[in-house]
């Protein structure tokens, strides 16, 4: 191939995947009512616009005009294998078309074209981690893909049509469980999220953003459609249970967050976080829904269509910012990294202003779907309903915990990449990312400002979807109360004000103090009690950062550590010593190696039972197996 | 399948009543200014009395207000690692507690940003500050900076539940989002059950006296007081709160030690209103309420004192211990509330 023409894959499949989205942007602003079907000699598509998917399209579309725009500079690394765009562009597009699809093997197709695609990107790389990434992604992903198939099968069964339209109110708790197990394993929720962390580090950075930032909340579609769409109403236990799925996600994604050094590694198990938290509030929502709360139902709901959108925001612009990381540093590992502030300045407040707004601090957006999810808890909390008082106590526990966690590991994130001294000779090297890079990561994260502080017009356009999900919808008046009648209580977080107060406090503040105060600066070196070495080594480590944290929560992590000396050298003056730390995942540890050691030893006792030599030991098989065949048409199909 | 709606639940959005006229905004600025002034104040008076319990002569209860001033007065010395973040690090720092402040209704009701003062609120504006704290720490390169942003958060992590916890325990218990309402609340019940001499079932002095115990261990983690963390040295084994500002100097280390200050008035209002809330709410009772305020505001400093004159600091892996009895107790508060209904 000619060298010469490599970046023209990238500028074609780039404008390609700004121009669909846009396009689609469009067409879901134009009201379409009716169904869509595209009919072929073997297979019959239908699409159809409803609120849910004009949400769905708006945000996933957004969301990837964003990250195509950075692509377009970031990308160029890639130009050598111009596959990524090609299997990117799909990927969007399958995505956008999923959300959008009206029966289920439309639904089914798409889920599965889009799960292709991500896994060729997560293998794209093409080195042992990923391809071990990408297999263990490609078993897990397709164990959620059977069990989503199978409870679509159920209902086809119930309801004997393929379309969405007639399975309004049919599906019954069985059939919800199964599809919520499926979805759950798609977006990574705690006992099923052993790939994520694998698959999302591994992809190129611009993937890495979808897959965390877009392709997590098709589960969060999927689960929805069921739950207030397909569900028949019943079994609120299944509100519960999402409610403790989600606060375990929540808490224990983001202390595993805490302890990782690769910063992708870290953001993928806040996007755990992050999914445990829309759980908490889906859960909420269709518990409330079944016992007939409707208000406490709009609340949750409204927590978790803005925490999608929160979510999406900063997590695909922090993605972003790694990936610019790790093109200009040559490094994604935090404690290689550091004082990267000074030669990436712009790239720095840009990434602060992200982390602020996925660690909930208030004047930013990520605080405001957090608030809204408390005050859903805590409406759950004076419903006076036996078990949902008792869950939700225990969930506003964790989700406070886990919200301490995530500042302490978004502290540590920032804090040792981007501040202090560089810590290699790359990091010191380290230049301002282009200008195209910058905007594609900077849109976001103004948006995430822009929410932050004005919320309302999102709010207000979230009443449609709202509406379609629970049919009711909230005020948006900017000084309006929260108010939970049956309790008489009220309570408001009016970010805009807020905002405004801080803004005039700080400039009351800086305008005393230049009155009041002396103006001198001198620049000067770091006291380092007298030592005149400039050792950027001993600066505090990640993982000296999180080590305290670690030690009282030892019970979460299986973490296994050891210093190494060269055993021949003065005790006090040892020229090297190794320190090495491992820490598993203990679900990963416990429950899915064991299962794994389980399938390999069942699998080599068959292997020597099937390769027999003997011809009576082949035909005693098949006769048992006619056997088998036969009791299971006896008892179970007639 | 429909069901019969169980009581009359609901979640309004609605416009709130919570008028601001030009008396209100004249008091509540006045308070917010007020407490800012007696902020070193409290702080002074907290350390003249542990320096009299030990036998020393001690330094004035002014003397913050002095050392502030020197402090205005002074160059700053920035590290050459320094970047952007150290500049603005310290203002909002500042910042995020006087917002606190602003939400607080210390002795009158009607506070400045009493409309949006909700509890949670209060509690991750708390989180933002260390957040820039520790950013500020961690900007220089020093080890020490590490070191305390380190710990620090260690102690958010671990106060940070119990906060929250005491926060929606209160918010049930009064069936109430906001602090002013709350508090208000709490007044109200308190002087019919004092008044009407007849013992009404709204109010329980159980949980407000947990929640009080709870917010006092919360608060002595939160403003580095002695069993958990000495400001006053500066020995990098015991270094919390002290070992984040280290490399502050000038304007910069004013602002965080005024900070610090803010933060422990803060702390002490929030304990001064559960132990006993006495607000105005109007203008002719204010002497009133703020010479109450004064007084309990006296007498908690003596609680703190007291807790730090007899306690030797704690080894930092047992911090988690006394942390976890203030959850603890905030949990049986909310049990208790929750009971009510």
């Amino acid at each position: 191939m000619n060298t010469k023409y490599n970046g023209i894959y990238r500028y074609f499949f780039g404008c390609l995947s700004i121009l669909i989205p846009a396009f689609f942007i469009a067409l879901s602003f134009y009201d379409f009512k009716q169904e869509f079907i595209i009919k072929s000699a073997l297979l019959s598509f239908s699409f159809k616009f409803d609120p849910l998917s004009v949400f769905f399209v708006i945000f996933i579309s957004a969301l990837s005009v964003f990250i195509s725009i950075f692509s377009i500079k970031y990308g160029d690394k890639y130009d050598k294998k111009p596959s990524l765009f090609f299997y990117s562009f799909f990927f969007v597009v399958s995505m956008i078309i999923l959300v959008i699809s009206n029966d289920i093997l439309t639904f089914l197709i798409f889920w599965e074209l889009m799960s292709i695609f991500s896994f060729l990107l997560v293998i794209y790389e093409g080195n042992e981690e990923s391809r071990k990434a990408g297999f263990l992604y490609f078993l897990m992903t397709h164990i959620g893909t059977v069990l989503i198939t199978a409870s679509f099968i159920m209902l086809y069964l119930k309801t004997s049509s393929l379309s969405f339209d007639y399975y309004k109110g049919t599906a019954g708790v069985i059939i919800i469980a199964i599809a919520i197990l499926g979805f759950s394993i798609k977006a990574g929720i705690m006992p099923f999220h052993t790939w994520l962390p694998y698959a999302h580090p591994v992809a190129p950075a611009n993937i890495s953003a979808i897959m965390s930032g877009i392709m997590v909340n098709m589960a969060i579609y999927g689960i929805l459609k069921f739950l207030f769409i397909f569900s028949s109403g019943g079994g609120a236990f299944l509100g519960i249970a999402l409610l403790t799925l989600g606060a375990l996600s929540a808490l224990l994604g983001i202390m595993y967050a805490m302890v990782q050094k690769d910063i992708k590694k870290l953001l993928a198990f806040s996007t755990i976080e992050n999914m445990g938290i829309i759980f908490m509030g889906m859960g909420v929502s269709y518990w409330a829904k079944i016992e007939n709360f409707k208000s406490l139902e709009y609340l949750a709901m409204l927590a978790v269509l803005l925490h999608i959108i929160n979510h999406g925001l900063s997590k695909s612009s922090l993605f972003m910012g790694s990936g610019l990381i790790d093109k200009y540093a040559h490094t994604r590992n935090m404690e290689r990294l550091g004082g990267l502030s000074k030669k990436m300045k712009q790239l720095s407040v840009l990434f602060l202003i992200g982390v602020m707004s996925i660690s909930a601090l208030p004047p930013l957006n990520g605080f405001l779907s957090e608030w809204y999810l408390y005050i859903s808890l805590i409406g759950s909390v004076f419903t006076g309903n036996l078990y949902m008082v008792y869950f939700s106590v225990i969930a506003i526990a964790l989700l406070s915990l886990s919200g301490a966690a995530a500042g302490a590991a978004f502290t540590k994130l920032f804090g040792i990449t981007f501040l202090g001294k560089p810590r290699t000779v790359n990091a010191e090297n380290a230049v301002e990312p282009h200008i195209i890079e910058r905007i594609g990561l900077a849109l976001p994260v103004l948006l995430c400002v822009f929410i932050g502080i004005y919320p309302y017009q999102i709010i207000s356009a979230l009443n449609a979807v709202m509406f379609y999900l629970t049919g009711g919808t909230v005020s948006v008046n900017p000084l309006s109360a929260v108010q939970i009648i049956h309790a008489r209580s009220f309570s408001l977080y009016a970010p805009g004000l807020i905002a405004i107060a801080f803004a005039a406090v700080l400039l009351i503040l800086f305008f005393y103090l230049r009155a009041f105060s002396a103006n001198k600066k001198r620049i000067f070196e770091t006291w380092s009690c007298g030592l005149d070495e400039k050792n950027s080594k001993a600066q505090y480590s990640g993982s000296g950062f999180s080590s305290s944290i670690m030690k009282v929560f030892s019970s979460f992590y299986s973490s296994v550590s050891e210093i190494n000396f060269e055993k021949d050298v003065k005790k006090y003056f040892r020229l090297k010593s190794v320190y090495t730390e491992e820490i598993n995942d203990i679900f990963e540890k416990y429950l899915y190696i064991p299962i794994g050691k389980l399938y390999l030893k069942l699998s080599d006792i068959f292997n020597v039972l099937a390769n027999s030599e003997n011809i009576n030991v082949s035909l005693g098989y098949l006769f048992l197996s006619l056997i088998v065949c036969f009791v299971i048409y006896i008892f179970i199909i007639r | 399948m429909t069901k019969i709606l169980p009581a009359s639940f609901e979640v309004h959005i609605n416009d709130m009543t919570y008028n601001y006229n030009i008396q209100h905004i004249g008091i509540g600025i006045f308070q917010f200014v007020i407490i800012i002034l007696l902020s070193p104040f409290f702080a002074g008076f907290i350390h003249k009395l542990k320096q009299r319990a030990r036998g020393q002569k001690g330094i004035s209860i002014f003397q913050f207000y002095i050392n502030f001033n020197k402090l205005l007065k002074k160059e700053i010395v920035l590290s050459k690692d320094a970047t952007f973040v150290s500049n603005i690090a310290p203002y909002i720092v500042l910042v995020s507690y006087l917002v606190v402040l602003l939400m607080l209704p210390a002795f009158y009701r009607y506070s400045l940003l009493g409309i949006s003062s909700d509890v949670i609120l209060v509690a991750y504006t708390f989180a933002l500050s260390t957040f820039f704290m520790t950013l500020y720490a961690m900007d220089q390169g020093s080890a020490f900076g590490g070191l305390g942003a380190s710990r620090e958060w260690f102690l958010t992590v671990l106060s940070e539940p119990s906060l929250i916890f005491v926060f929606i325990s209160l918010a049930i218990y009064t069936k109430n989002g906001r602090i002013t309402g709350i508090f208000y609340f709490i007044q109200k019940e308190v002087s019919n059950t004092f008044l009407s001499g007849a013992h009404s079932n709204a109010i329980s002095i159980a949980i407000p006296f947990l929640l009080f115990v709870s917010l006092f261990i919360v608060s002595i983690s939160e403003n580095a007081r002695i069993p958990i963390d000495n400001p006053e040295t500066h020995l990098e084994l015991t270094m919390f709160h002290e070992a984040n500002i280290l490399e502050a100097s000038g304007k910069h280390l004013g602002i965080f030690e005024y900070g610090s200050y803010v933060k422990l008035t803060v702390f002490l209002t929030l304990m001064s209103l559960i132990l006993f809330p006495y607000m105005a709410v109007n203008i002719y009772q204010v002497p009133s309420a703020l010479a109450v305020y004064f007084l309990k505001m006296m007498i908690l400093c003596v609680f703190i004192a007291g807790v730090e004159i007899f306690n030797p600091k704690m080894r930092i892996f047992r911090v988690p211990n006394i942390l976890s009895v203030a959850f603890i107790l905030s949990l049986i508060a909310m049990i208790l509330s929750i009971r009510g209904f």
